[in-house]
């Protein structure tokens, strides 16, 4: 999957034309997913509700600030923390495969909700408890595999991702486990919490991952050089003066406080992290100042749009979000992917 | 029988109820049965998807999985009161539909009959319907008066019973303990020949043989005839209940819904387990 | 920094993996304004050497000083802005412009760096300037070797102080033509003031261009001194195990192996 450049001396000009592009797309996105849904809004009544709030029903009020609009938002959030950490992972371990999932925080997080679905804790705490659970699984299967971050004389990031391979396999058979175990009740709530949903977005969680993002954004960001050095070679990026091991352990932690948070609050979702960063170095290059803003963009707008479908499609009821990404997502890759000679390789 | 979370929840209910609702988005079988048996049912106007058997909500508005609910779709029906049952959610769904100002009322789950009239008595307070209310229960009261008739020849010798439960792929899975199957096993006088393990699992051929059940209980939804039946589980052709094909199909809302309908559901399993 | 203080010095490294010994106590200097290369069979340790000199590897036994200091108490951005490597294992990235990865060549220098402009410079030196826009992973073996180089160039030209230079075959990939174009610039490097060491294959063009030579045979240095002094048919013979003989061409002379091997 090589993003190659025509020999054309303007490409990374296009290249930062398109970015702004996007940019330009992202918010016309949010504003049309805060105009449609169930509760019918329209465009003038989006306006009306921050000119003339008195002019809107009630309910109509209720539904836009207290339901549609933080969901829009952490669906944008979401998607922007999983393709912003799968940017990193594939960076660092140059590996176009290479998902967040590699580092274990999807499964861990995943084993966290489900134990406490398991013993009945998911409302504790206010429903904070099934968030945090989820982070700290996640956190927990981060710092296990931090004790294989060592030098490379032997072969560092191979160990890391074998370390990682060993580590999911582990936490699912201890995922198996619980699910073998529940009382069905449990059963039920893990695998719609595993199919990932937005629905549950309220202001304070879309605060929290405002926060987690702009950590773990602004960790990958100072590495962004870094990033690129690496795409040299481990070895010949530490002759270049990177901190091998130093970089990866910000990118993993990035990585870890994305996926952990993202899949705190929405469940596992899948898809984004792996193809929102392919899809920006195919329309942007592999310079990762340009892949880590394009990742952004592009996977909160994919999830943004998965989520537009999941509460409208099937309208009033619900679809799984996890099912859309991939319908929404996937033809728009392969369409990036088929483009002719300009961008393949 | 009254519990105090169900005094709560009366309590609740009757200090938050406006005068009757007019639009009611409802959750759960049992709940929307209970609605519909309280004369609400044209007041209904979108329901879950469990909820979907009943002549009256066929045809209403699908608000999706009962633990996959979203607000802005319930909303979008424009309730003034919205009913669920315990396991409705996620939980802040339910938030978010209370912040945008409707009334949402928890009907607590509970696998056993007495908690049919607590449930019928919260959900009358929550649409001021309490005459109405009395009546059905005086109603559910003597189905399980005959429920009691009947299981009563099966004391001493409880018939031994399997219910198998379809799963997605065709699986079938054993219901344990702690299971809505187990309670209304015992309720119609059988005995629950896997009370060794809680929940739904699936069986080895090997523990089936060895659990010898009398009988299997199966939904009715579940495809294909008895022998058919027989012949995907392993091992059941050789107990006595596969032997003599000795099969009750149930309607699982029904029967496992503890709703009004469940004590007569109930009945017609006891009087299939008299059958020799 | 007078011209006789060596800017990189290796002083007894003996570096094993697992058990096997690779390196077996070598020393050796890389001076100021000298060309040294590095010779040896294949399995010698060159490579290995290489590594330890850039301070990648930890010595097992010996010490490697850079500048009066020892490699392992500076910080990686620190190392690089004294000492450039060029590896032979350079992976080549794709969605990255020639231009941007010879710019690559400053990342130790920090954002305030001009790199662009010198890595223009580089490259039009390097007559690259032609594939300056050019995806990487669409150059040849060849150019992407030239690449490599000017990358390296770059990350210690424009410094005040005299830095190290330590290429790992860098001509492995090239033509005659370009060969000579590399290693005329790196001999152009160390007259400039740099210390420069390279492990090179190539009999003939290491006597034309080494101002010294170190020769390696089973992680021990055999011998080292000028290169009029090493680059002799008898020692060459004896270490590679074939026969290599010298042809005169006027006042030229070249070193040849013939395709027979022999002993001694």
């Amino acid at each position: 999957m090589n993003a190659a450049w025509e020999d054309d001396s303007r490409c990374r000009s296009r290249a930062h034309g398109r970015l702004w592009l996007l940019a330009a797309l992202f918010p016309l996105v949010l504003l049309a997913a805060s105009a449609l849904g169930a509760v019918n809004i329209g465009l003038a009544d989006l306006w009306n509700l921050v000119a003339a709030p008195a002019r809107i029903p009630e309910i109509v009020r209720a539904v836009f600030w207290e339901i549609r609009l933080p969901r829009v938002l952490l669906a944008a959030l979401v998607g922007a923390a999983l393709a912003l950490a799968g940017a990193g992972v594939q960076g660092l371990f140059r590996n176009p495969l290479a998902d967040p999932a590699l580092i274990g925080v999807s499964a861990g997080a995943a084993l966290g909700a489900v134990v406490c679905f398991f013993f009945g804790w998911e409302g504790l705490l206010g429903g904070w408890l099934l968030p945090l659970a989820a982070f700290v699984g996640g956190w927990l299967a981060v710092l296990i595999l931090g004790i294989f971050n060592t030098g490379f004389a032997a072969g560092g990031t191979a160990k890391l991702i074998l370390a990682g391979v060993a580590l999911n396999a582990m936490l699912g058979s201890a995922l198996g486990f619980f699910l073998f175990s529940a009382s069905d009740d449990a059963l039920r709530s893990m695998t719609f919490w595993t199919l990932g949903s937005c629905a549950s977005a309220r202001w304070p969680q879309v605060a929290v991952l405002l926060l987690f993002l702009a950590i773990g954004g602004m960790l990958l960001w100072r590495n962004a050089r870094s990033l690129d050095a690496l795409q040299f070679g481990e070895e010949q990026a530490a002759h270049l003066g990177v901190s091998v091991v130093r970089v990866r352990r910000e990118i993993i932690v990035a990585a870890a406080l994305l996926v952990g948070a993202a899949t705190a609050f929405a469940g596992t979702i899948g898809f984004i992290g792996l193809v929102a960063p392919h899809m920006a170095r195919l329309l942007l290059g592999g310079l990762h100042r340009l892949v880590l803003p394009g990742a952004v963009l592009l996977g909160a707008m994919l999830l943004v749009l998965a989520d537009l479908g999941a509460r409208t499609l099937a309208a009033p009821a619900e679809l799984a979000v996890g099912i859309l990404t991939a319908v929404i997502g996937g033809p728009f890759f392969l369409w990036l992917l088929r483009r002719p000679s300009s961008w393949s390789a | 029988m009254l519990r105090p979370a169900t005094i709560l929840a009366v309590l609740l209910t009757a200090l938050t109820a406006r005068a009757e609702p007019a639009r009611i988005v409802t959750a759960g079988a049992a709940v929307t049965e209970i609605v519909s048996g309280l004369g609400l049912g044209p007041q209904i106007v979108a329901v879950d998807t469990s909820s979907k058997h009943l002549e009256e909500t066929r045809d209403k508005p699908d608000v999706g999985y009962v633990r996959m609910l979203g607000a802005e779709g319930i909303l979008s029906q424009k309730p003034d009161l919205v009913l669920v049952s315990g396991e409705a959610g996620p939980p802040p769904v339910l938030e978010q539909i209370k912040a945008a100002g409707v009334d949402v009322v928890v009907i607590p789950n509970g696998y056993s009959l007495d908690n049919i009239d607590d449930k019928i008595r919260a959900i009358a307070a929550a649409t001021d319907r309490v005459e109405d209310g009395e009546k059905l229960i005086t109603r559910v009261e003597a189905d399980v008066q005959a429920l009691r008739a009947a299981t009563a020849a099966n004391e001493g010798e409880r018939p031994r019973v399997v219910f198998l439960l379809a799963r997605h792929g065709g699986n079938l899975m054993a219901a344990g303990t702690e299971t809505a199957a187990h309670a209304m096993i015992e309720a119609s006088g059988g005995r629950n020949v896997c009370a060794s393990f809680t929940g739904y699992q699936p069986l080895s051929a090997e523990i089936f043989a060895a659990a010898t059940p009398d009988f299997v209980i199966v939904s009715q939804s579940v495809g294909g005839d008895d022998t058919e039946l027989l012949a995907r589980v392993p091992g059941l052709g050789t107990t006595p209940a596969g032997r003599q094909l000795r099969v009750i199909r149930v309607d699982d809302a029904a029967f496992l819904g503890f709703g009004p309908r469940t004590p007569s559901a109930a009945t017609e399993v006891a009087l299939a387990l008299r059958q020799p | 920094m007078t011209l006789n203080v060596p800017s990189l010095v290796a002083e007894g490294i003996v570096h094993s993996r697992d058990t096997r010994r690779i390196l077996d106590g070598v020393s050796l200097a890389v001076m100021p304004g000298k060309f040294l290369a590095v010779i040896g069979p294949n399995g010698a340790g060159k490579t290995t050497l290489l590594s330890v000199l850039s301070g990648l590897f930890k010595a097992d036994d010996g010490r490697v000083m850079l500048n009066g200091r020892e490699i392992s108490g500076y910080s990686p951005a620190e190392r690089a802005r004294h000492c450039a490597v060029m590896r032979q294992d350079n992976a080549r990235p794709s969605g990255m412009t020639v231009l941007e990865a010879v710019e690559l060549g400053r990342l130790a220098h920090g954002a305030a760096d001009d790199a662009r402009p010198l890595a223009r410079e580089m490259l039009r030196q390097m007559d690259l300037s032609d594939l300056a826009d050019r995806d990487c992973s669409r150059l040849s073996g060849g150019e992407w070797q030239r690449v490599a180089f000017a990358r390296t160039v770059v990350q210690i030209s424009g410094g005040e102080t005299a830095a190290v230079l330590l290429l790992d075959e860098p001509v492995s990939n090239l033509d005659p033509l370009h060969q000579h174009q590399l290693l005329g610039e790196a001999r152009r490097l160390a007259q400039a003031g740099h210390g420069v060491l390279a492990i090179l294959h190539d009999l003939n063009l290491t006597a034309h261009y080494a101002d010294e030579v170190a020769l390696l045979a089973a992680g021990r240095l055999h011998s080292s001194g000028p290169a009029s002094e090493i680059m002799q048919p008898a020692i060459l013979s004896q270490i590679y195990g074939c026969r290599i003989t010298e042809i005169r061409d006027g006042g030229r002379r070249a070193l040849v192996s013939l395709p027979l091997p022999s002993v001694g």
